[in-house]
């Protein structure tokens, strides 16, 4: 599934995630805007989580979307800051980015 | 409109139940009680003098603070519940200072903790808001410190600072610790051994981690013509401001910078008057940020305040901090509040920062998706004279 973010139908403010009224004008109309590709800002590994003894590591990275807003995605590999990513929603709801 | 003072009103107590990296059997309700009954007696006060109850705690469910109120024997005339997290008791307070102005209540007792066993705290971090559940959780991000791990890579790339600097600050805090007998962490701590600690989630290695910890903090507010004790605290400035940005920015500045010019208007006094700080530390870089917000680096020389830190010159979270002292879930926000407190009681034993007659403290926290949602600040001061 691909990746939206919401823009305000009246003064055009783009947020992720969704809100109720926009914190930029009040507007509570929005519209959908697919996101085309993404750059990774920084990426993390996790290495221990709570309650888990013997963690996989999981890579992580704030990317930020061509529509502007920044989300946080997981990754398949460990990628360069800056390197260029497609955004997709997979069957378990993570939102993963894959070097285009 | 109403003079925004704090005329009228003194903080009587303020204690902590010693935290544990292993809970002891029973529940939050008994750390909380606990909590209550120590403040209780450091303020003089008896059970039903309490006419007002605030609770700050994320696994005192499916209680609420009017169960805690029914099972303390309470019949308040003002109650109230806080979901702030880091920022929650500064926001009580902020609540209840104004509840004894106008007459809601005469003595509030402020009580916040928890008790985690391993699963209480994955279901806390994998469930912290709708968008924690919906957004973080399927990543399995494992709670915070993936976020605040990608921030310190910001904040390491703006500022010029490396892991060694960050280090500076949990090993000053360790040395604090060391002179703190309720610390759960104590053992000295080089900066050897903080660069050598497992990764938690990189840059972030396990002493730029809270240890989660079980226990409770409270506080006493009361119109200050009731108190009893000769010991007590007197609010010169207060402010809260939450969502500054919305999450749409880098999180490198909390919402401290934006009120910082009115909380030092309104106190009268400026940083450099401050004898003692207590900054929310859920991770190294969250307590330099509160620190420069606040206006401790006002040349923007992390690495100068860094050493003032160090040399004890600035003395900040003198218990140790959350990084030494342990996160006792929503008494992180309280621990310093009572740490500053403790300072202007005289009562610090050997880490006791000599004539402290001024402090500050903030609170931080509530992350909603890339960091902290919510920050406050108090500025306190040792009141002259006491109970009457």
């Amino acid at each position: 599934m691909t990746l939206a973010v919401l823009q305000c139908t009246q003064c055009g403010t783009r947020l992720f995630p969704a809100r109720y009224f926009c914190p930029s004008c009040g507007g509570h109309d929005w519209i959908e805007r697919v996101v085309a590709y993404g750059t990774v800002s920084e990426s993390t590994v996790v290495w221990h989580r709570a309650s888990e003894n013997a963690a996989h590591a999981v890579h992580l990275a704030s990317v930020t979307t061509n529509e502007g807003p920044i989300v946080i995605a997981r990754l398949e590999d460990p990628l360069q800051d800056g390197t260029r990513v497609r955004l997709d929603l997979d069957e378990v709801h993570r939102i993963v980015a894959r070097p285009i | 409109m109403q003079p925004n003072n704090f005329d009228n009103v003194l903080i009587a107590a303020g204690v902590e139940v010693p935290y544990r990296r292993h809970a002891e059997p029973g529940s939050t309700g008994d750390l909380l009680a606990q909590a209550f009954s120590a403040a209780l007696a450091q303020s003089g006060f008896a059970a039903k003098d309490i006419d007002g109850l605030g609770v700050a705690s994320f696994t005192l469910t499916p209680d609420h603070a009017i169960d805690l109120a029914w099972r303390l024997g309470l019949s308040p005339r003002w109650c109230m519940d806080d979901c702030h997290g880091g920022a929650s008791a500064i926001n009580l307070l902020q609540h209840a200072i104004r509840a004894i102005q106008h007459g809601d209540a005469n003595v509030i007792a402020l009580v916040s903790g928890d008790r985690f066993e391993p699963a209480d705290f994955k279901h806390l971090v994998d469930n912290y808001n709708l968008t924690t559940r919906t957004w973080l959780r399927p990543l399995e991000n494992g709670g915070p410190n993936s976020v605040f791990a990608m921030l310190t890579q910001r904040h390491a790339k703006r500022h010029g600072l490396t892991r060694h600097d960050y280090g500076t600050l949990c090993v000053a805090q360790r040395a604090w610790a060391a002179l703190n007998p309720h610390a759960v962490y104590r053992t000295p701590l080089t900066l050897d051994d903080y660069l050598a600690a497992p990764n938690v989630a990189d840059p972030l290695g396990r002493f730029d981690c809270v240890p989660v910890v079980s226990g409770a903090n409270a506080v006493i507010v009361a119109r200050s013509d009731l108190v009893r004790g000769p010991s007590n605290v007197r609010v010169r400035a207060l402010q809260c401001m939450y969502n500054m940005d919305h999450q749409a920015g880098d999180g490198l500045e909390t919402s401290l910078k934006k009120i910082a010019g009115n909380l030092w208007r309104q106190a009268g006094v400026t940083a450099r008057d401050i004898d003692m700080v207590s900054v929310y530390d859920d991770y190294p870089v969250m307590a330099i940020v509160q620190l420069a917000d606040l206006g401790f680096a006002p040349d923007g020389d992390l690495r100068a305040l860094l050493s003032r830190i160090t040399s004890r010159e600035l003395p900040v979270n003198t218990s140790g901090g959350q990084l030494s002292a342990g996160q006792a879930g929503a008494a992180g926000g309280m621990h310093g509040l009572v740490e500053a407190i403790t300072q202007l009681r005289d009562e610090c034993g050997e880490r006791q920062v000599k004539n402290a007659s001024l402090v500050v403290v903030s609170g931080y926290g509530m992350v909603e998706y890339r960091y902290g949602m919510c920050a406050n600040a108090v500025v306190l001061e040792k009141a002259r004279g006491g109970a009457r």
